[in-house]
């Protein structure tokens, strides 16, 4: 069998040729579709895990009735206004984050080029903090949409002030002129934050380490709406990149419009992820992780919407271990979600620039 | 000629310092005149009683603030004119490529594990959690280099990638302690944005001959440096010791950004801004501008700290903001020059 084919695609005939390629074709999406089934399964469980198990546990039946209308003395408001929001927040905002990751990743051709590294993220936040300040609008009382809009504002102008600072695109250059970006982003909010008063300091505080424990079902509507507008939107930029990841020139040649996708494509990527930064903080690291976990499992192909389900089963994972283990392991305590996410991020990184130089190694 | 060379790198500073330092403990949220301000300090310097009247508390009350500013500039200044030199990296700054994270997070690990908070003991968790995050970012950075063409030094960038890299996960897990262990909360909850505001002078006298001795070794193998900027070959045909030169450069990279991040928590971007300033001064040898960036450090970080708690008086901008509001257009402005971009 495994040499036959071999010889035929070898001899290179019309009809094996074809026949083989397609081969491949359908071996490529069967292991997309299982890609996809598995992380759908994965994230359901992590979910349900989310809303059922916890300090304060709810048995699916609970669950149902709850759903269905009926109320249960306290387990009712625990689910709705506290275990429901924050499973749905989180797969929400992580599934915009890593789609938001996989596009910027195919866009500027470097792994590393990921929304929260090139400080877009943190233009987002800070731009919300300044925005608080301004107003001095309650943290969770404010206009969610004018926050959001705000988000949106700070993110696009870090991603402009990452290009002109760099004049080049996607390279080493544009990184690091990124980290510097995201410092000032990072120096912006510190030095916001102590105009706040004290009130919404801790909030801001809370929400600036990357928390779901504020989420309303207010802010989750908004990114519901956003993630609902501006995905579809991603996955039809990510699909027409394609022909970039064979190189401009060839792109080009190809009929592609790199130029004027890209452009599109980084502002949609911005989008997403300053909708999922306005409702929940900045995530450290969630766009940059789930681009190469959803490459992992699909076995490099790049998939927006693998990524998009990874970084959803990430926040959901990193929430259910921030919130629930660790006020099992420490006696109450509960830590920022992003918190994890940044720790667990740390190490990838340097093997992702490890790996990095491997490539550039292979081509030189 | 030697003299009039010497100008601009440190007798002016010298002179700017004390403008600076009497500024920095006359203007604030309540004004003083300088003559009350000087005598001030001179009583406390000489252990006579202070002066009488709300004036002299409120020069008391910043002198703390003012030397530890001093010490902190001069040693992060200097502590990235050596990494630059050591790396023969432009981009070398402590906070930059991930030294003063790993100084913050070993001494918040030391606090949650019950380590008692005296000077000594913060300085020497302080100086593992540099060397090792220094031992991790050159690691990481060479290897990445290597692999990706010429061996040899890691280039410039991946040094600052791997940084962040270190930064990053760094500050998580400060954060994480933060949230969990009260005793680092009580300690670390100010300090970790970079500040000077609660500084504290016997800490700050404590720490200032270690940074002395610190700077000292550094200008002592000063000529060293210029012999390395010419690459190691070169630098073995004029009679240097590269390796020792390297080495006592590193260790004092080490000491100075463990004291600096003791004293006032990760400042970012001091390193980096002095020596490329100076060097626009053209200062003749390493030595001069190892001496130079002592001196205009310590003029840099009180008039930032000056600015940040006049400006916005009565509130305050920590220090750690202010010097990465000045750093980042330094850094964008270093990156667009070809030769960083390696």
């Amino acid at each position: 069998m495994m040499p036959r084919s071999s010889v035929t695609a070898a001899c290179g005939t019309g009809v094996s040729a074809h026949r083989a390629v397609s081969r491949m074709r359908r071996a490529d999406r069967l292991r997309l579709g299982s890609a996809v089934a598995g992380l759908s399964v994965t994230l359901l469980v992590l979910a349900a895990l989310r809303v059922l198990w916890g300090a304060y546990q709810v048995t699916p039946a609970d669950f149902v009735r709850i759903l269905s209308g009926q109320t249960i003395a306290g387990a009712s408001f625990i689910v709705l206004e506290e275990k429901l929001p924050r499973a749905v927040a989180a797969m929400l905002a992580g599934a915009a984050l890593g789609a938001s990751g996989a596009l910027y990743r195919r866009t500027l051709r470097n792994p590393l080029a990921s929304p929260d590294i090139l400080g877009v993220t943190t233009g987002a936040a800070a731009a919300v903090v300044a925005w608080l300040a301004a107003t001095a609008a309650q943290m969770g009382g404010g206009s969610d949409l004018a926050r959001s809009a705000a988000a949106l504002v700070g993110a696009l102008a870090a991603g402009a002030a990452v290009f002109l600072a760099a004049r080049s695109i996607g390279g080493e250059r544009f990184i690091v002129a990124g980290i510097a970006v995201g410092a000032a982003g990072q120096a912006i909010v510190a030095g916001t934050m102590l105009s706040l008063s004290q009130h919404d300091l801790q909030a801001a505080t809370v929400w600036l380490a990357g928390s779901l424990n504020g989420v309303t079902w207010g802010r989750i509507a908004l990114l519901a709406a956003a993630t609902a507008l501006l995905l579809p939107a991603a996955g039809l930029l990510h699909r027409a990149l394609a022909p970039v990841d064979l190189g401009l020139p060839t792109a080009t040649a190809l009929g592609a419009r790199p130029r004027r996708t890209g452009a599109a494509a980084l502002i949609v990527g911005a989008g997403l992820a300053a909708a999922a930064t306005a409702a929940v903080g900045p995530l450290a690291f969630v766009a940059l992780l789930a681009g190469p976990a959803a490459q992992f499992l699909t076995g490099g192909r790049p998939s927006l919407t693998c990524s998009a389900l990874a970084g959803a089963a990430m926040v959901v994972l990193a929430d259910l271990l921030a919130a629930e283990t660790t006020a099992l392991l420490f006696d109450g305590a509960r830590l920022p979600t992003g918190v994890l996410t940044g720790a667990a991020g740390a190490p990838l990184m340097l093997w992702m620039l490890l790996r990095q130089g491997r490539e550039r190694g292979g081509r030189a | 000629m030697p003299m009039a060379a010497a100008v601009l790198p440190v007798v002016l500073p010298l002179g700017l310092l004390a403008v600076a330092a009497v500024a920095g403990l006359a203007l604030g949220a309540r004004t003083v005149d300088p003559t009350t301000a000087l005598r001030t300090l001179t009583a406390m310097l000489s252990g006579q009683p202070l002066p009488g009247g709300i004036d002299a508390a409120a020069v008391a009350s910043r002198v703390p603030r003012t030397v530890t500013a001093a010490l902190v500039g001069s040693s992060l200044a200097v502590a990235g004119a050596c990494l630059q030199g050591a790396t023969r990296n432009p981009l070398g700054d402590p906070g930059l490529l991930g030294l003063s994270g790993g100084a913050s997070l070993a001494m918040a690990i030391g606090l949650a594990l019950g380590v008692p908070a005296s000077a000594p003991a913060t300085l020497g968790l302080a100086a593992l959690g540099t060397a090792g995050a220094a031992a991790l970012v050159y690691a990481c950075a060479s290897a990445a280099t290597r692999i990706g063409g010429t061996p040899g030094a890691p280039s410039p960038i991946a040094l600052v990638l791997a940084g962040a890299a270190v930064t990053a996960g760094t500050t998580a897990v400060t954060t994480a302690l933060l949230v969990l262990s009260p005793a680092v909360r009580d300690r670390l909850r100010f300090w970790s944005i970079g500040t000077v505001a609660r500084a504290e002078l016997s800490e700050a006298l404590l720490l200032a001959p270690v940074i002395l001795a610190a700077v000292l070794a550094a200008i002592a193998v000063g000529s060293g440096l210029d012999a390395l900027a010419l690459g190691e070959d070169l630098a073995h045909g004029l009679g240097s010791r590269p390796g020792h030169v390297r080495a006592v450069l590193l260790a004092a990279v080490v000491v100075l950004t463990a004291a600096a991040v003791a004293l006032a928590g990760p400042v970012a971007f001091v390193g980096l801004v002095v020596p490329h300033a100076l060097r626009r001064l053209r200062p003749q040898g390493a030595r001069m501008l190892l001496c130079g960036s002592a001196l205009w450090g310590a003029v840099l970080v009180i008039v930032a700290d000056l600015l940040g708690r006049t400006v916005v008086a009565p509130g305050e901008v920590h220090l750690g903001v202010t010097t990465v509001l000045i750093g980042v257009p330094v850094l964008l402005v270093l990156l667009r020059r070809t030769g960083v971009a390696a």
